[in-house]
């Protein structure tokens, strides 16, 4: 119990001026810095000061009315989860942090809808010719993607609303420097970082030798992930996918601007990667992806992964830690909010799934198969720091589910 | 607005797009929708503040950058008498005006026979026109 006069140990979030202004980055006014500067400030003090309340009420409020009805403590996710809605505090909790989430979306649209024309003329600028842009107009936006505005972003990643649109990247690049607060570095690389840094150091120790010529990225959003890992490994060739065209249009203008052109962006479903040849990649991954798949995509994609992989080579996918009966029932229902509270319909079934099992049945060996941990890596000590205990589900300390393909 | 339309979004429009709510019904976090409204105005409200209050921090970094005010000027200010009388009848103004649905209440309170519009337009109906005029002095 900490004395409650006791110094609040928390950093401060940087400001949004500390994010990396590369080429593409939108123009931001005093007052639109200010409103992003406000809500990384906020969730901040709520993950750090107001979150711990949860498990107070639980304990102290929820399981006691709980036991009394029930004569016993709750037993299931779906019996925390009801009856802490239930909680006044809980329920307070929520809606601010639901809430802070709508401000953040509404302030970063605001953003980039008064620069469509600008964004798209400064993306096309960096794109116009160039080979390492491949947009496909016959892929489909899948349901999971169409119908779903994830993490409340009305429009999702694929909404186009002047020609050569990238203002979804925009929004969701500025967006994600506050949302989380400094702690995966300037750029939002550090879970690419970590990957990077754990393929260089660990993976090693498996193969010494391994030295990946061709690499792909399955969903690669606005590209701040795979990144690093290009740059990690400039001499192999990377081919990143994505759906959604302005998404592509801006992570390739935005990788350019920063120097980096071992990535081939192209337009193309993880469900279908049948333009490229069985046991054509030495490393096939994805990074904080999984979860916005349907129950129907999932195993395809990771079959997909397995037929592309060659032999010998490596599969990785980073996520937050699955629901595990080794993990308290308490900090699953909270790591489970943002399925019901930040429009990810697929997180509770794709983090309650055996993904051991399913990298199994998409064609993995059982002895093959690992799990590495993995935490975010910022550039410098002054970046923010990730801080896991105290914000489930949002923290950048994930686990990598992955397996080595059998010789 | 569809792709490939030209003309750029007014203030208005993106204000009204960028409020656009996202797919799937929203989850409720309170018993009474009204008090769902009042916890979200709050907290926009509370941003729009944030923003203010960067905004005052911002021109007295200015003012002290560009040497018209001390670093410490503001905190150190005192005001004299006249200007502490002026700024206090307006804190008074200023709480007088958020307060407003509160002192409604309370005159609601006294009201002896406070009337419906339903109620109030059934009783002039009834009463004769000269009567019924307001005294305009009072």
């Amino acid at each position: 119990m900490t004395n409650r006069f006791s110094k609040p140990e928390f950093e401060i979030p940087p400001p949004v001026t500390d994010a990396h202004q590369h080429s593409v980055y939108p123009a931001l006014n005093h007052d639109e810095r200010a409103r992003l500067n406000f809500v990384a400030a906020t969730n901040r003090v709520i993950a750090a000061t107001l979150t711990r309340g949860n498990e107070l009420a639980y304990e102290t409020q929820v399981v006691p009315e709980f036991e009394k009805a029930q004569g016993r403590r709750p037993e299931s996710r779906a019996e925390v989860r009801k009856a802490m809605n239930a909680n006044a505090f809980h329920a307070t909790w929520s809606a601010a942090r639901r809430n802070l989430m709508e401000v953040r979306q509404q302030a970063g649209a605001a953003i980039v809808l008064r620069q469509l024309d600008q964004l798209a003329e400064r993306a096309e600028a960096l794109n116009a010719g160039d080979a390492n842009l491949v947009l496909d107009d016959s892929v489909k936006i899948p349901p999971y993607v169409a119908e779903v505005d994830h993490h409340c972003m009305p429009g999702s990643y694929y909404r186009e609303l002047v020609a050569g649109d990238v203002a979804p990247a925009a929004n969701y690049d500025t967006g994600f420097f506050v949302t989380t607060g400094g702690t995966i570095g300037t750029l939002c690389d550090g879970a690419g970082k970590s990957i990077a840094n754990w393929v260089k150091q660990v993976a090693s120790e498996r193969q010494p030798n391994f030295a990946p010529k061709r690499i792909l990225d399955i969903g690669v959003a606005a590209g701040h992930s795979i990144l690093p890992i290009a740059q990690a490994f400039p001499d192999a060739e990377v081919v990143a996918i994505d759906v959604a065209a302005p998404m592509l249009r801006y992570a390739h203008a935005r990788a350019k601007s920063l120097g980096i052109t071992n990535i081939k962006f192209v337009q193309m479903s993880g469900e279908d990667l049948s333009a490229f040849d069985d046991e054509s990649f030495d490393w096939v991954q994805s990074s904080i992806f999984l979860h916005e798949l349907s129950a129907k995509a999932l195993p395809r994609v990771l079959q997909e992964c397995f037929r592309v992989l060659r032999p010998g080579g490596l599969t990785l996918h980073l996520e937050q830690p699955q629901y595990e009966a080794s993990m308290p029932l308490f900090e699953q229902f909270m790591r489970d909010w943002d399925s019901y509270n930040n429009s990810e319909p697929f997180w509770t079934a794709m983090h309650s799934l055996d993904l051991e099992a399913a990298l199994v049945t998409s064609g993995f060996d059982q002895s093959d198969l690992f799990r590495a941990n993995m935490v975010g890596v910022v550039e410098s000590e002054d970046a923010g720091k990730a801080d896991a205990a105290q914000d489930h589900g949002r923290a950048a300390a994930w686990h990598s589910y992955g397996a080595w393909r059998s010789q | 607005m569809t792709k490939g339309s030209d003309a750029p979004l007014s203030p208005a429009e993106i204000a009204q797009i960028a409020n656009v709510k996202s797919q799937g019904r929203r989850p409720q976090y309170f018993a009474d929708p009204m008090h769902e409204h009042n916890f979200s105005i709050s907290m926009a409200l509370m941003a729009e503040l944030a923003v203010a209050r960067e905004r005052i921090d911002t021109l007295e970094r200015l003012l002290v950058d560009k040497g018209l005010l001390q670093a410490d000027d503001v905190d150190n200010y005192v005001p004299d008498a006249k200007a502490g009388v002026e700024r206090q009848r307006e804190q008074v103004e200023y709480s007088t005006r958020v307060l407003r649905s509160m002192q409604q209440q309370v005159e609601s309170m006294e009201e002896k026979n406070g009337l419906s519009m339903d109620d109030m337009a059934q009783r002039l109906a009834q009463t004769d026109a000269p009567n019924s005029t307001p005294d305009r002095k009072k």
